[in-house]
């Protein structure tokens, strides 16, 4: 946090602009009764300025009972979804409410809040649609296992060849997204690992993607939803995604950023 | 072939049509999915009545033996069933997801609006 303090002036100007929009952090948890507190009571502890939605993937822990009893801002899927259909609940969420901004964040406590107006900013300035946190540009903190890295470097050249985006972090679970591109993904988010197909969908149907770097943590309690076993699906699946997409989507031009 | 086998064939079929409409009737099959299976026990009819047919089909192809073109298209249209079948499961999937989450919103609305009324 140290390092962050003499920026902390220009910040206080900008912070006000962003104050009159609307701001929801989606948090999707499946089992996280270890990290949902600390994760949670951080955003209303610190980040007042922002709404949040935790929902509660139909969790086998008690997860939802530590929600109920602090009396959390939550939704609880009555059937496990997976990360995708969770998080498309909260888009859905928004898109009823009224957000000008959707963030999603994870539930295990990796995604460092102090992060978000640097997503939002880019977004609410209309610089660009969709803003995808990085851990790969600055190259800092939590820079995930060997076998990771290559898996998403993998998914990083197939999502360049499908829609010539270039995404360094492409399973990155922290990214905000403008009403328009909110709205599109509370209709069209893929089922489960989500990420990299949002990324492709969202690119072809023509919204702005923009990386920003920020900081991960290693998760710091709980089990992550991908093991070694899992890991072969996941490429094999997310690959041929991507192309499917690729071949089933015409590329759309929206309204430009630039 | 022979006519006591054409007439078990023709009366198979029958009831198997049979059994489809009754149940059409009670509603206990959607008629946008027994489609498939209509035209299959249509098709099947003609083929009991009409059993040269299957020699024709057979010998267009370069089937030798007519029974492997009954095998060949009993087999394509298992197929057929298996993969609409499918697609019935996805479109099915996607509408439970949209319900769940629905339902989730609306039980969220529901709790807020008990604890705001149990507050006046």
């Amino acid at each position: 946090m140290g390092q962050k303090m003499p920026k902390m002036s220009i910040e206080v100007e900008k912070e006000v602009q962003t104050m009159d929009k609307k701001v929801l952090i989606i948090i999707p948890a499946y089992n996280e009764a270890e990290n949902i507190e600390r994760v949670v009571d951080n955003l209303i502890n610190n980040y007042p300025q922002y709404d949040y939605l935790i929902v509660n993937d139909c969790s086998t822990d008690n997860t939802e009972q530590i929600i109920k009893r602090r009396g959390y801002n939550y939704i609880s899927l009555p059937a496990n979804l997976g990360i995708g259909g969770g998080v498309q609940s909260g888009y859905l969420y928004a898109v009823q409410n009224d957000y000008d901004v959707a963030i999603q964040i994870d539930g295990d406590g990796q995604h460092d809040p102090a992060y978000i107006k640097d997503l939002i900013r880019p977004i609410l300035e209309n610089k660009t649609d969709i803003a995808i946190g990085s851990r790969f540009i600055t190259k800092e903190g939590f820079q995930t296992s060997f076998m990771r890295r290559m898996g998403i470097n993998i998914i990083k050249v197939v999502i360049k060849m499908c829609c010539g985006v270039t995404v360094t972090d492409t399973t990155s679970g922290f990214r905000a997204s403008n009403r328009a591109a909110t709205e599109y993904f509370s209709f069209h988010y893929a089922n489960d690992y989500p990420e990299p197909e949002a990324i492709v969908e969202a690119s072809l149907n023509g919204f702005d993607i923009m990386e920003i770097p920020v900081v991960m943590k290693e998760r710091e309690g709980g089990v992550s939803s991908i093991n070694a076993k899992r890991s072969i699906y996941y490429m094999i699946k997310v690959s041929l995604a991507l192309i499917v997409c690729r071949i089933g989507t015409r590329k759309k031009k929206r309204g430009s950023k630039k | 072939m022979n006519l006591i086998l054409q007439i078990f064939l023709i009366v198979c079929v029958l009831l198997f049509l049979i059994i489809i409409i009754y149940y059409l009737a009670k509603k206990k099959l959607n008629l946008k999915y027994s489609l498939t299976w209509l035209a299959a026990g249509l098709g099947l009819l003609i083929l009991a009545i009409f059993p040269q047919l299957v020699d024709m089909i057979g010998s267009w192809v370069g089937i030798a033996a007519p029974v492997n073109t009954v095998f060949l298209f009993a087999g394509m249209f298992m197929l057929l069933i298996i993969f609409t079948l499918t697609m019935i499961v996805s479109h099915m999937n996607n509408r439970i997801y949209r319900l769940t989450q629905m339902q989730a919103l609306l039980e969220k609305r529901v709790r807020e609006l008990e604890g705001k009324e149990k507050h006046e």
